[in-house]
Order: C-alpha cells, then sequence, then structure tokens
C-alpha cells in the first residue's frame, strides 16, 4: 500500500497492474503495452475529420456508431513526429475519466495491433528513471516479454483530459489570428 | 419497489407546490383580503404535510402542521396578513425546501441544525397562534372583535396532531377504504395512510376486511386484497380527509361519509362495496356509525316487503326517492369540486432522461434517415427517392414534436424573480418592482434550467447598481419605486431575454477608467470603442463598477461569470445603456441545444455546418470583392465584414481562392458578417452533438454533427466568427493606419 | 428475511426472522405456507419480525385461512411488539389467538 501512495495514489494503475492483462501495440517500431481494462474496443482506422486550430496530436474526431470520438496520435504526442496511415494503422479506443463521475472515449491511433497477453507482476520492472523514449511519468512499468522489454504505459495519464484540453487551449490560442491582437483576452479564457 | 418513484414524484410535487405557496405569498402582500390566494396558500402547505404523513416523514409533518395551523387562523381571519407574516410565512417555505432537499438525500432524520432551524420558525409562528384574534397584523385595527377568541381553540397547534377536544356523536366520519389491487407494488402501504388518518382525529373503530384474500394458489402476495372500514373523530373537513387518500385515489374505491349525512348514504356505500350486504351493515354497527336499530328497520323492511333476493340497501333507497336524488346531487356537486381544480391532473409527468433519451434517438434517426436517402439518390430508383421524402418528412414531425416536448414556458423561472426582487429591495432598501413580459415563450428545458443563475445576477446587479437610491430617483425626476423589466420573446430562430431597469444607466466614462486602470483596454484603443462596446466591457473578467462592495454584487466576480454561462449555451449577452433612463441586458440563445437545421458548406476538403436560422443570403464572392487588403465587402451598399474560412481555420493552402468562391451572409442578434466559402452544399437536419471537454476551446465551433454519409462535420459557431470579424477589421484598420 | 422450518415432535415451527414488507413477500408467502403441505401442528415464531406492512398481514391471512382449511392446528408462541401494535392497530388484535385452531389441535 506505501507503493501505491508513493505513486500518487492514482487507482487505476493499481487495477491495470493488478490484472496483469495487456494488449500490446506498435508505435513508431517500438512495442508498447497499455492494461486491457480501460480498453473498450479496437476499430480499423477510418473516415477522420480534422479539427482545426488543434495541436499536431490531436488528430481529429471519428463517428463511433453514432458518437463523436476524439483521436490522438500518441507518437506525436510523444515525440512530434507524426503518425503515418498504413494499412495495418488501427485506433483503440480507450475509456478515460473525465471528472467525477465523467468517462469520455478518446482514440489512439497506432501503427498495428499485436496481440493480449499476460505479463506477470514479477516480470515487471519500475520505470527507468532516464534514457527511454518517452517521458517516464507516462510509464507505468518496463514489462518483459520473450526476454525483450516493453513498455506498459500510463494510459490513464497520458490521456489525462484536463492536461490534453489546456495544451489544446495553449496551441488554439497561438495560432488564433487573433493572436497579435493586443486586446487578445477576448478569445482567451 | 416503486416506493422510489413515489418519493420522487412526492418530491417533485412538493417543490412545485412550495413554489405555488412562495408565488401566492408574494402575492397576498398586497392583496391581503384575496381568498383565493390565501385558499391556494393553505392548501399547498396542507397537501404538503399530507404526503409528507404518507411517507413518514414525521419532521416536515411537524413542521409544516404548525405553519399550516398559522395558515387556518389567517384563513378563518383571526391573524391578518402582514409584512412580518409573510416574511416568516417565505423563510418557512425556504425552510420546506430545505427540509425537502434533506429527504432528497435520502437521510432518515434532519441534521441538528436543521432542526434547531425548525424550531425557531416554529417559536415564530407559534407568536401568531397564541395572539388574541386578529392582534398579530399592524394594518389591522383594534376593534375586530375577540370574541371569536373561542373559535380558534381547534386550531391551537402547540402540539402536533392529537385528539381534537370536545368531540361530540356528531364528529364520527365513516371511511370506507378498499384499497386498489397495485397499491403496494407503486411502494404505498395502506395502513401508513391510516395511521396518517389517525392524526386528523381519533380513530374510534377500524375493522380490517381480509375476505378478498384468494385461496393460495391465486394469491398474488404483491397484490393488494386489503380494505378497511373506519370510523374516526374528528372536526376536520371532508376535503381535509380526503386529502389524506389523495396518492391512491384514482385506484382505490373512497368512500367517505360524513358525520351528518343521510342514513340513505350508508344504504348506497353498502351497496357500493363489493362485500355481503348483512355482513357490511354489521360492520357498520360496529363501526358505531349505524345504530342497531337502523339496521334492524331495514332488515325488517326487507322481511316484509317479501323479497328476500331484494338487497336491503337498494330497497331503501328505493323507498326514498327523493333522498336518493339529494345524494346524487351531493355527489354530483363534489364532482364537479373535484373537476375545478387546475388543470394539472391532465399532464403527465415524465423523466428527464427518458426524454433526452428520445431526443438521442430521434437524432440517430435523422442521421440514419440522411444517409437512406443518400442511398436513394445514388440508386436513381424513384419509387425508393419517394419513399424515402416520405419517410424524411416524417422523420422531420417527429423531431419537431419531440423537441417540442422538452419545451417549457419561461414564466415560471421569471416568477421566481418576484421573491429575489420582494428579498433584494428589502435588503437594500429601495422600493422595486417587477414586470414580468412573454412569460409564455417557450425554449428547451435544458436552456431554462441553466439560465436561471446568469438571470439571477443580472437581475441582482441591475437592482443593486442600475436603479437609484429613492433620493436620486426623485432629483431626476424619476417615479420614487425602481422598476425592472423581464421580457422574453422568439427571434429568428433564437430565444431573448431581456433584463431592463430604468435606473441611471451605465457611465461610460467610469467604465472606461475602470477598464484602462485595470489594464483590460489600452487608452489608444478607448478611443476607438462604440458605446455598445464600452458597455460590454462590465462582461470582461475582473471587471467591477461598484464604487461600494456590496454583499449582492460587486465582487467581480459576476458578470464575467454570467458571459461564460450563458456563452456555454451557445448564446449571447449583450448591454445596452442610455445615460439616466436604464439599463438593458439582452441574453439571445438558440431554441434548442439538440438538433437544428444546417446548412451545408465545403472549404478545401472539410465541410461545415452552419445553422440555418442563422443564414440571411448566399452571393457570388467575385462580385462582391473588394479591395485585397481589407476584411470588408461591399453587399448592395452596405459594409460586410467577411472572414474566408480557409484562412480562419488554416486548412491547406491558405490564401488559394478557387474559382467559384461564395460568400454566406449570416446574422447573429445585429450583426451580420460575411463567411467565404468553395461550395455550398445545402440544407439538412444536424443533430448537435457537444464539443466535449477536449475541443471547449476551440474558436469558431461550436459542436460536431454526423452525416448521412458517415462524416463528422463541424459546426461553425457564428457568434464567435462575428466577434472575431469584428476584431480582425479593427486590426487591419489599424494596421493600415499604422502603415 | 428468514423463514426458518424446525420439525418438531407433531409437526414443526416456523420462525420468521426480519421485515415481513411487500419487498419479501413473495418469498415470504412461499415459505411460510409451504410447511402446510407436510405438517398437521405447526408453530409459529414471529418475535424475530421488526417490521410489518399491509402485505405481511395479507399472507398472515391467507396463512391463517389456509391452515383452518387443512385442518392444520397452528399456535403462534410469540409475536414482536411491532407486530402486535400492527395488529391492534388494524383492530386484529384477536387475529393471532388460538381460537383459529380447530378443536383437535389440542
Amino acid at each position: 500500500m506505501a507503493q501505491a501512495e508513493l505513486k500518487e495514489a492514482v487507482t487505476e494503475n493499481d487495477v491495470t497492474l493488478s490484472h496483469q492483462q495487456y494488449l500490446t501495440f506498435m508505435l513508431g517500431g517500438e512495442t508498447f503495452a497499455i492494461g486491457i481494462l480501460a480498453i473498450k474496443e479496437i476499430i480499423e482506422y477510418g473516415q477522420l475529420t480534422e479539427v482545426p486550430r488543434m495541436p499536431d496530436f490531436i488528430r481529429g474526431v471519428i463517428n463511433l456508431r453514432g458518437a463523436v470520438v476524439p483521436v490522438i496520435d500518441l507518437k506525436a504526442r510523444f515525440s512530434n513526429r507524426l503518425t503515418e496511415v498504413a494499412r495495418r494503422t488501427c485506433i483503440v479506443i480507450i475509456e478515460v475519466q473525465s471528472g467525477d463521475d465523467e468517462t469520455q472515449d478518446i482514440g489512439i491511433l497506432v501503427d498495428a495491433v499485436n496481440e493480449v497477453l499476460e505479463i506477470p507482476q514479477p516480470d515487471i520492472e519500475p520505470p527507468p528513471s532516464f534514457g527511454a523514449a518517452i517521458e517516464s511519468r507516462f510509464i507505468n512499468g518496463m514489462g518483459k516479454v520473450n526476454d525483450k522489454f516493453v513498455i506498459i504505459l500510463d494510459i490513464a495519464h497520458i490521456l489525462m483530459i484536463d492536461e490534453i484540453s489546456q495544451l489544446a487551449a495553449d496551441h488554439t490560442e497561438s495560432v488564433s489570428p487573433l493572436a497579435n491582437n493586443e486586446g487578445s483576452d477576448e478569445s482567451s479564457d | 419497489m416503486d416506493m422510489d418513484d413515489a418519493l420522487q414524484t412526492f418530491m417533485a410535487e412538493g417543490h412545485e407546490l412550495l413554489e405555488d405557496m412562495e408565488n401566492a405569498l408574494l402575492s397576498i402582500e398586497s392583496d391581503p383580503d384575496n381568498e383565493d390566494t390565501i385558499n391556494a396558500i393553505f392548501r399547498a402547505a396542507h397537501t404538503i404535510k399530507g404526503s409528507a404523513g404518507l411517507f413518514g416523514l414525521n419532521y416536515l409533518v411537524t413542521f409544516t402542521h404548525v405553519v399550516e395551523s398559522v395558515l387556518d387562523r389567517v384563513r378563518a381571519r383571526e391573524v391578518a396578513i402582514s409584512t412580518d407574516l409573510v416574511a416568516l410565512l417565505l423563510s418557512s417555505c425556504d425552510h420546506l425546501t430545505d427540509l425537502m432537499d434533506w429527504v432528497a438525500r435520502g437521510e432518515d432524520d434532519v441534521s441538528d441544525s436543521l432542526a434547531r432551524k425548525s424550531l425557531g420558525i416554529e417559536e415564530n409562528l407559534k407568536v401568531f397562534l397564541d395572539t388574541p384574534v386578529a392582534g398579530a397584523g399592524e394594518q389591522v385595527s383594534a376593534d375586530s372583535s375577540a370574541a371569536e377568541d373561542g373559535h380558534s381553540a381547534d386550531v391551537d397547534a402547540d402540539e402536533p396532531p392529537v385528539a381534537e377536544p370536545a368531540l361530540t356523536e356528531k364528529d364520527l366520519w365513516h371511511i370506507s377504504l378498499r384499497f386498489g389491487p397495485d397499491v403496494l407494488r407503486h411502494g404505498m402501504d395502506p395502513v401508513s395512510f391510516i395511521r396518517y388518518l389517525a392524526t386528523l382525529g381519533t380513530i374510534h373503530h377500524i375493522e380490517t376486511l381480509l375476505d378478498a384474500i384468494p385461496d393460495a394458489g391465486n394469491m398474488d402476495p404483491e397484490t393488494c386484497y386489503t380494505g378497511f372500514e373506519i370510523s374516526l373523530h374528528s372536526t376536520q373537513s371532508k376535503e381535509a380527509i380526503e386529502g389524506v387518500f389523495e396518492f391512491v385515489s384514482e385506484e382505490s374505491q373512497i368512500h367517505i361519509l360524513a358525520p351528518d349525512c343521510l342514513q340513505e348514504e350508508y344504504i348506497r356505500l353498502i351497496k357500493a362495496l363489493p362485500e355481503e350486504d348483512m355482513k357490511l351493515g354489521e360492520i357498520l354497527v360496529r363501526c358505531g356509525t349505524l345504530t342497531h336499530r337502523e339496521l334492524e328497520s331495514a332488515l325488517q323492511q326487507q322481511q316484509s316487503s317479501g323479497n328476500s333476493l331484494q338487497p336491503i340497501g337498494e330497497m331503501l333507497v328505493e323507498k326514498n326517492v327523493v333522498n336518493s336524488e339529494v345524494v346524487n346531487a351531493a355527489v354530483r356537486k363534489q364532482k364537479t369540486v373535484k373537476e375545478a381544480r387546475p388543470p394539472e391532473a391532465s399532464l403527465i409527468r415524465v423523466d428527464a432522461d427518458k426524454l433526452d433519451n428520445l431526443i438521442n434517438l430521434v437524432g440517430e434517426l435523422i442521421i440514419a434517415g440522411a444517409g437512406t436517402n443518400i442511398l436513394a439518390l445514388r440508386s436513381g430508383q424513384s419509387d425508393l427517392i419517394e419513399s424515402t421524402e416520405t419517410l424524411s418528412r416524417l422523420v422531420e414531425e417527429v423531431r419537431d414534436s419531440a423537441l417540442n416536448l422538452r419545451m417549457v414556458q419561461i414564466g415560471s423561472t421569471f416568477n421566481r424573480f418576484q421573491r429575489v426582487v420582494r428579498d433584494v429591495s428589502q435588503e437594500l432598501g429601495k422600493d422595486i418592482r417587477l414586470t414580468i413580459n412573454g412569460g409564455d415563450t417557450e425554449l428547451d428545458k435544458t436552456v431554462v434550467e441553466k439560465i436561471a443563475d446568469p438571470l439571477t445576477h443580472l437581475v441582482r446587479n441591475s437592482m443593486d447598481h442600475g436603479i437609484e437610491a429613492e433620493e436620486v430617483r426623485l432629483a431626476a425626476g424619476k417615479p420614487a419605486h425602481g422598476s425592472l423589466m423581464l421580457n422574453a420573446y422568439h427571434d429568428a430562430g433564437s430565444i431573448v431575454i431581456e433584463v431592463s431597469d430604468d435606473g441611471g444607466g451605465i457611465h461610460k466614462d467610469r467604465i472606461l477608467s475602470k477598464a484602462i486602470e485595470k489594464g483590460l483596454i489600452s487608452e489608444n484603443s478607448a478611443a476607438a470603442m462604440t458605446d455598445k462596446d464600452i458597455f460590454n466591457l462590465v462582461f470582461e473578467p475582473g471587471f467591477s463598477t461598484a464604487d461600494q462592495v456590496s454583499n449582492l454584487s460587486g465582487r467581480g466576480v459576476g458578470m464575467d461569470v454570467v458571459r461564460r454561462n450563458i456563452e456555454s449555451l451557445r448564446g449571447t449577452v449583450e448591454m445596452d445603456s442610455q445615460d439616466g433612463q436604464g439599463t438593458m441586458a439582452r441574453i439571445r440563445l438558440p431554441l434548442t441545444l439538440a438538433i437544428i437545421d444546417g446548412f451545408l458548406v465545403g472549404v478545401n476538403q472539410s465541410a461545415y455546418v452552419i445553422p440555418l436560422d442563422m443564414v440571411v443570403e448566399c452571393v457570388e464572392y467575385g462580385a462582391w470583392k473588394e479591395s485585397d487588403n481589407s476584411h470588408c465587402l461591399n453587399l448592395r451598399g452596405e459594409v460586410l465584414p467577411y472572414i474566408r474560412l480557409s484562412e480562419y481555420f488554416e486548412t491547406q493552402n491558405p490564401g488559394h481562392s478557387s474559382e467559384r468562391e461564395s460568400v454566406v451572409v449570416v446574422r447573429f442578434g445585429d450583426s451580420k458578417v460575411g463567411l467565404v466559402v468553395d461550395r455550398l452544399m445545402g440544407e439538412f437536419q444536424t443533430v448537435i452533438k457537444p464539443l466535449g471537454k477536449l475541443f471547449n476551446g476551440v474558436g469558431g465551433i461550436s459542436g460536431f454533427t454526423i452525416l448521412g454519409s458517415g462524416d463528422v462535420v463541424l459546426i461553425l459557431d457564428i457568434p464567435s466568427l462575428i466577434n472575431d470579424a469584428g476584431t480582425l477589421l479593427y486590426q487591419t484598420d489599424r494596421q493600415a493606419m499604422t502603415a | 428475511m428468514e423463514v426458518k422450518v424446525t420439525e418438531t415432535d407433531d409437526g414443526c415451527e416456523i420462525a420468521l426472522r426480519g421485515d415481513m414488507t411487500i419487498y419479501t413477500a413473495m418469498q415470504c408467502k412461499e415459505e411460510m405456507l409451504a410447511p402446510l403441505q407436510q405438517y398437521k401442528h405447526i408453530s409459529v415464531d414471529m418475535d424475530g419480525v421488526y417490521e410489518i406492512d399491509t402485505s405481511g398481514l395479507q399472507i398472515i391471512a391467507l396463512f391463517l385461512k389456509e391452515s383452518l382449511e387443512k385442518n392444520i392446528g397452528v399456535r403462534f408462541s410469540s409475536v414482536s411488539e411491532v407486530v402486535q401494535e400492527f395488529l391492534d392497530f388494524c383492530g386484529l388484535s384477536g387475529i393471532l389467538i388460538p381460537e383459529t385452531q380447530p378443536a383437535a389441535a389440542c
């Protein structure tokens, strides 16, 4: 329990870790994993509508059976390089907490989906404090699969709505055609 | 079980009753002799007490009982309406609302602080119970006689309902109950009704009738088979006793016979009930409502007639034909009294979630329908096209009526402000009167719910800062009392709500200097601002013009929140003011938040939807091209600011212009703007999907929609585009000036 | 609620515990009536019933009626205050007194 407290007590972490089933997928040549509990479904990449003035990593929105779901490009989020859409490109639909009682569906763009597998708790090592390709706060741990390490993402953290919408708002402001207006408080919050 | 449902109904009705009570209290002050209003107040309190009793909410019953007792004295003209009393009753209303909220939270007992508050208010109310007749109100002359004092004894309410004193045989009511089969399933326990009935007097005798229970194989344990015959000592009115059973009156057989009713009525009762006449007769005797002698005489007559098959009741009534007509007349009269109640019975209470669900489904239907239309057109089969067209028309009608279900009148929201205005004017020491116009204007329920807060703020702001103190008003040649007006009307697919006052108006200079001082604008830009721009500065965050900070408004955290709340409803708010004449805040809101008629336009590869209500006309761009750097078009001599959507949204190749660009002229309120687009793609119905948290900050976009093809399309936020167009124009002008 | 049926020398004892309300009516009816098919002498212990409403009353009435028809001896060994008060209120104070027993019961 002490360990949980150290981890800012993000409850979803505990759930993900204890469950031990993960979806692995490819992103820019590397293998990543996320706990399957948060995953709602996986769909093929389809018609996507761009939303203007959004940062690059927010690719746009899709129609998921009548619901409008935003799609995030994880690669762009980590490295500022856009994922190129190819034949095996998929969108993984994930349910995240967006408020006290609310949840929101968000799609993440991945190069390809591999498999669902179990990674026993002993095979998971804590995230490296440095040297990883992505910020360590986005990593839940390093899982050993077939003698190779996969990065287990802390998806609840990566898709924190407040943080993303803040990034989006900052970006919007900087690209607004009114950005050079001295009375710019009109377009701000 | 449905217990929760029943409680929900009670809560909803309770709140409505409290609202009615409050409104009636507010109007009674100016019209203290209006008996209808007094009765309405009494009825409201009485009904709340009754329903609370059913649910065993004793603290509500005890408290309401005191309120009711005071009201009863008012009704009997023993206590006069006074400002103090109205204030006290209003606070009782508030307290009841608190208590109900407590119930809603599912707590069994009230918190200490609420209980203390109950006691406090009860103490104050009891003053009106203890005072000699008509002694409490200063408006009543002292000579109104105190001789009726004795009469007030039976409304003495120092203790919660207990037996009334000095009961005589003539106070013996007979109540016959056959509960409907579904009463238990609806979460109501017949015995608890009778327990509550017992609080209206003393129960003399109860006969519980269990004969209707079928054999084990046919008996459904959730069906109610139980009936009761009750005799009750009570000095209450028939209405009061009837009120006990209001919740089950529709599905159950309820007969209430007054103490002085004709013997024939008992006979009719016996006839009406399913049990055997003889047995019932005995029950009535046991209950004390019929004497043995009366029963025997009836039986004898039955025998002497030689026709033992004829029920005694029928005989008796036959023998007294005239009387039975009297009875019938009485029944008819009772019926008309019942029917004369407000027409609320014809309304159905529907769970808002169900309605939302329906609207969502209609939304899906529209999207699916649009998809079918496209397929039909593509197939080229004229039969199919024709039939999908019929279908679309029907879908459109379904959409309109579904949306209509959610439309409510704004009147009840407006009426709430009577109270606000009354309270705040007392607090401020100003005499302010509220006038309401257009209360029957309808708008979406979700919008109504969310508009109350911003309205409250605007109203308070007007009262606080707008309307001057009495001396100032008199000096300015205005009437001593200030006027506040709430007005609502429909205009071009929006609803407009105006809050106006006849106060001193907004002082432009003061606003400007304040805005400069707070760094909201520079002195240079101040010079170029129009009056309207200046007035609307009050909506900027951190702005407050009050020289004195009062406890109502003026903390500088109001008006910007007002604007934000309204904008979150896709609406706008603006200020208008005439120096010395008054101020008006004008709120413009969309009629509905769910579905609109849209106009589809294309820009490069993207498509956008413009709410059709706001489209004025479409013109070819080339014909009106002005000099390149200006953000203005000359539309038949009118200067029209425009926005090139491709530039605005930075879609690919900004600056590129296709051959046949068009300008869609849109209007919102008084402002017009042209939107330059590549393609016009026609009208269609649009289901609005909210932007969601992630995209809330995107300017120029108000939501998403899904086309028949399944594509997601952005809905343009016309008000914010108009706003930005103005800013762009202003920037261009400045650049031109500095260049 | 809990309906416990224990076999005794000449019949059985039904012990009721919990609430006899509409929420438990289905279960209560079924379980309380079942022993009537089997035993000739039944003793009912209602000491553990802490809540009762009209539906509970109906089941007691049904139980009594059925037992009378089947000529089963019924005795209420103990009744909680809540139940007694409820019956008193309904004017049914005597309903549980063993007068409903057929004479042969002793």
